[in-house]
């Protein structure tokens, strides 16, 4: 058992000088971070996936075992660890001390063109969902963790840097993205060089291993052999707030294809995961959140110009002149049959007419088990009528609001190929307070 | 209990919101609208070929 402060310093002693790792100790600094737990010998899944795939078959020796670092916002030395394990009521004595858990990075036994680790499976808390009066949305989920028997929690949505060997950007946005799909929509989990093995059976001119990425045909062949479909999305400044406020609030992460530019250069093609938002109390999007393997978990991206083109680290710390969003993909449920892009038009023209009467108008996607159970804490007309009635499992939602508090919701059937409203519910009308 | 009134500073024209209501239902059976939103779908869902063999290699 090792346990160390949280310094710039211990962390690169683990996780390496790459930008990755520099990411994760300013994102970790920032939520509080004090000190870390180092597990010297962990057995990864998807490394161990990797490694019996490509590593093995290496001539070069490469370990099976990873370290897996914990990271917690209490300030404890490793005596006091040690005692509290000792201790009968061990686990009460450790919550005390070490305070909020903020999740964990796996360090692989492999390094990178300059010999910085490999950071693997790595799980971090999100940022705080509430600031001022903005509020955060983001796509995670709840993994249980055992540190030594002692059970632990961490929300979030797993990032890993791309491991060139096998994965480049494509597979590992794919394989972030669809990692908590397969809770909601039971689809396989896939380790990375099974991603690039699946979609490289569309054939391409390049090499599958080591990887020299994917196109998008290989995504969206990929996505289509797990049983999921796909929704394409061109990013135009109409499209890119109301699309990801949409699927981020029905927990579908999304792809994003992205162009890079660097003058006197050739553009550069990238994908990442669009993993969260930020907006203000208007429903206005502020910033995004990316997991982007080049860069970390929840990585922020601000935009002057409706997320067209981004502000982020690809500016900043690796030198690109713009960062261009081309297209978003999100991998869908088959049965969300009626598409953004249908939807969308409907939702423009009536955003028109709310606008002038001077509410807000929203659009959103959701499944009736979340949208009823919203429903049970609000008034409104034909309430015992609206709740018994059956419902589609898929709604897309126009809804009429103020400051966030709903005037009406009109109910379109998702599971349906044209926008229809749902059979007898049609609109909900919000009983206000006089 | 705050009113709606107190808690966003606008009065709601329980009339005014019935009869945007009704004015949005009527949309969903405008031939026009119907036929735009198919226009929309293809504008902003269909990729080309272009962007389907484009190699994401960063």
């Amino acid at each position: 058992m090792i346990v160390r402060p949280f310094t710039s310093g211990e962390i690169e002693t683990y996780l390496g000088e790459s930008i990755q790792a520099g990411y994760i100790v300013h994102y970790l600094s920032e939520l509080g971070a004090k000190t870390i737990v180092v597990e010297e010998k962990y057995i990864d899944k998807d490394y161990l996936i990797d490694y019996s795939k490509f590593y093995s078959r290496s001539f070069e020796s490469h370990p099976r075992f990873t370290k897996r670092i914990h990271f917690f916002t209490g300030d404890f030395t490793e005596t006091d660890l040690k005692r509290a394990f000792l201790e009968k009521d061990g686990l009460k004595h450790f919550q005390e001390i070490c305070e909020k858990y903020l999740g964990f990075s796996i360090v692989k036994p492999i390094t990178d063109s300059m010999g910085n680790p490999l950071i693997g499976r790595t799980l971090l808390s999100t940022y705080p969902p509430e600031d001022n009066s903005d509020k955060r949305i983001f796509i995670s989920q709840k993994y249980p963790v055992s540190l030594y028997g002692v059970p632990l929690t961490i929300d979030s949505l797993p990032f890993q840097a791309q491991d060139q060997g096998v994965s480049a950007c494509a597979t590992i946005a794919l394989w972030s993205a669809l990692h908590p799909l397969h809770s909601s929509f039971e689809t396989p989990r896939h380790s990375p060089v099974e991603i690039t093995e699946i979609s490289s059976l569309i054939p391409s001119k390049e090499r599958n291993f080591p990887s020299e990425g994917l196109n998008l045909n290989q995504i969206t062949s990929y996505i289509k052999s797990i049983g999921l479909d796909i929704e394409t999305l061109k990013a135009e400044s109409d499209v890119i707030p109301v699309a990801v406020k949409a699927y981020i609030n029905a927990k579908l992460p999304i792809l994003a294809t992205l162009e890079l530019k660097r003058a006197g250069k050739e553009s550069g093609y990238h994908a990442a995961v669009i993993s969260g938002y930020r907006c203000n109390e208007n429903n206005e999007l502020l910033e995004l959140y990316v997991h982007d393997d080049q860069i970390g978990p929840y990585s922020r991206v601000i935009s002057n110009n409706n997320f067209i083109s981004w502000n982020n680290e690809w500016k900043t710390t690796y030198g690109q002149d713009e960062v261009i969003l081309k297209n978003l993909i999100i991998p869908v449920y088959p049965k969300i049959r009626l598409t953004f892009g249908r939807i969308h038009s409907v939702f423009l023209r009536k955003k028109q007419d709310i606008e002038k009467e001077g509410y807000i108008a929203e659009l959103f996607l959701t499944q009736v088990n979340e949208y009823k159970k919203t429903l049970l804490n609000l008034a409104f007309e034909e309430k015992e009528r609206i709740l018994t009635s059956p419902m589609p499992r898929f709604i897309w939602i126009i809804r009429a609001h103020i400051n966030n508090i709903p005037i009406f919701d009109e109910v379109y059937d998702g599971t349906s190929v044209y926008p229809k409203k749902v059979q007898d519910i049609d609109t909900i009308e919000y009983q206000l307070s006089e | 209990m705050k009113t709606t009134k107190q808690k966003t500073g606008i009065k709601i024209d329980k009339a005014k919101v019935k009869a945007l209501i009704e004015r949005l239902k009527k949309l969903d059976d405008d031939p026009e609208l119907k036929e735009e939103s198919e226009k929309h779908y293809r504008k902003i869902s269909f990729l080309s070929q272009d962007d389907l063999f484009k190699r994401f290699t960063i």
